[in-house]
């Protein structure tokens, strides 16, 4: 599938009309595609900055082992929070510290970062209550308007269809529907996906996202 | 959205000063971190007070190169258990180092014997970074059974029997000094702000960090946790090698037998030094503070006449102490 895990059976992945196939998390990675993954993966003890730069770290001398630019790290994790006007406050505090709310604001804007293609979220809002579910739907708002597309992994048809401009539904493995948002309404939706018990929809804001397919 | 902002900004802004430092860092956190320092200075003042002989710079001198080995130790097991780990096999990898040491010294001559000493400890680190990262058995098991076999190998090797070792080098860094400090005091020292830098400012350090704290992140964030797990072990063994060397200029002999104090004390300066047993918080000076903190303890106690015997049940303590308060995280 678009991020390496796991294998597609059937069907091809085309990226500006190129097939391509990813072997693993960090191919897609390479190729521009960043995921928001459920459980954010962040290192708790860690800081906002580290988290950000987790595996792509700025040093002097040779990749890997080199100095740490940990002063450049910083600035430029703060930049990214203040455009992004994630209400973290500060870019050397530990992801522990933070809010769930937070916790996906900083697991996004590392995603957004760092996307070339698109990002995707699985589940972003999962975990969150009201409140907060606000807050990073306003987010993701915010990174669609800076020309970031998006696809969203969610079970929340409410929140599809406030988010999304493109809807594909997906039932037992497959897709059975993709439609613009504004052509459909939340009961359809939901009367597509229950045609088999749990099914998520997948959802894409934004049509300049690649080409995308998934079969089974 | 705005509420929220602001309730955030309220609780967070905090200025320096202690009490920021508490609200900021959680007090529990902010224990673990000075934990060490603070110790150590009130065990200074207290023996001062109690043995009049306790501040004068030959007891300070002969405490520093008592520490040699302990530090070396701790932040060896800091890499280990940084990463939600521990290496109990850290004794008998010196011991076997030791042996090799002894062993190659005749004919191989000193610089060569050292980098055998130095050499097996990596390679035995390797081994259990191996069967820990990519074979994926916990660490208890496989430093456990490191732990016999590199003890085996050193004592079938050497029949049991310590080898002595004197070279003038060896005894000028144990004995010798550059202005007030010894050369192993300053080799040491060399050694535990190398480690700082490579746990602190680079790249190797924080995905050490990161992988201790959440693996399954990492992975998703792309590193490779086994290699970052054999990194780990290997710098850990290779602190067990290096202490070898100390150990062998130290008493002027290879050491086959295992002392297994050594282990403990590690493991104990390690928690001392605010390092978290579940992984992913840890620096280098800590542990190397945390130890000591140790050895003041061990020597002060001796001089206001209390029985060495005791020494082993203090360090125990200290351990369950520091994994009780450190309980409930994660």
């Amino acid at each position: 599938m678009p991020i390496g895990l796991p294998q597609p059976g059937l069907g091809e992945i085309l990226i500006d009309g190129q097939p391509v196939r990813f072997a693993s998390p960090l191919e897609a990675r390479r190729s521009g595609i960043e995921t928001v993954y459920q459980d954010l993966a962040l290192a708790d003890q860690l800081t906002v900055w580290q988290n950000v730069f987790l595996n792509r770290e700025l040093t002097w001398g040779p990749k890997g082992i080199g100095i740490l630019r940990r002063a450049e790290m910083r600035r430029r994790s703060q930049d990214l929070v203040q455009r992004l006007a994630v209400n973290v406050p500060s870019a050397t505090r530990t992801v522990k510290r933070l809010s769930g709310g937070q916790r996906q604001a900083i697991a996004i804007a590392r995603a957004v970062m760092w996307s070339r293609q698109f990002v995707i979220m699985d589940e972003p809002t999962a975990a969150l209550g009201l409140r907060e579910t606000a807050q990073v739907e306003d987010l993701i708002r915010r990174i669609v308007d800076e020309g970031t597309s998006v696809l969203i992994i969610s079970h929340n048809f409410e929140q599809v269809m406030r988010l999304a401009q493109q809807v594909w539904v997906m039932r037992a493995g497959e897709v059975v529907n993709g439609e613009r948002v504004s052509d459909i309404s939340g009961v359809e939706l939901v009367a597509q996906v229950t045609g088999a018990a749990g099914m998520p929809p997948s959802t894409e804001a934004l049509t300049a996202g690649p080409a995308d397919r998934e079969a089974n | 959205m705005t509420a929220t902002t602001n309730t955030l900004t309220a609780r967070v802004d905090t200025g320096p000063g202690l009490r920021g430092l508490v609200r900021r860092a959680g007090g529990e956190e902010l224990w673990m971190k000075i934990a060490a320092p603070v110790s150590l200075v009130l065990a200074m003042v207290i023996f001062t007070i109690l043995s009049p002989t306790f501040l004068t710079w030959d007891n300070l001198d002969g405490m520093l190169a008592d520490s040699a080995i302990p530090v070396l130790l701790a932040v060896g097991m800091t890499f280990a258990v940084m990463l939600a780990g521990i290496d109990l096999s850290m004794a008998s990898t010196l011991a076997l180092a030791s042996v090799v040491l002894g062993a190659v010294y005749d004919g191989g001559g000193l610089v060569l014997s050292v980098l055998a000493a130095i050499a097996v400890g990596a390679a035995v680190g390797a081994v259990n970074g191996f069967f820990v990262g990519r074979v994926k058995i916990p660490d208890m098991i496989v430093t456990l059974g490191t732990m016999g076999l590199v003890q085996g190998i050193g004592l079938i090797w050497s029949k049991g029997v310590p080898k002595p070792v004197s070279d003038h080098v060896l005894t000028t860094i144990a004995s010798d000094s550059v202005g007030i400090f010894r050369y192993n005091f300053l080799i040491v020292a060399g050694i535990v702000l190398l480690l700082h830098v490579l746990l602190a400012h680079t790249p190797v350090g924080t995905h050490l960090l990161a992988v201790g704290d959440n693996a399954d992140g990492s992975k998703a964030m792309g590193l490779r946790v086994s290699r970052v797990k054999l990194v780990g072990y290997i710098v850990c063994g290779t602190m067990a090698g290096v202490g070898a060397v100390f150990l062998v200029l130290y008493v002027g002999a290879s050491q086959p037998a295992t002392n297994t104090d050594y282990v403990m004390k590690a493991v104990a300066a390690t928690v001392l030094g605010g390092t978290s047993l579940f992984g992913g918080r840890a620096t280098v000076w800590g542990p190397a503070l945390g130890a000591l903190l140790l050895t003041v303890l061990q020597t002060g106690l001796t001089m206001v006449g209390v029985d060495a015997f005791y020494e082993p049940a203090v360090v125990g303590v200290v351990v369950l102490a520091a994994a009780t308060l450190m309980r409930g995280r994660k």
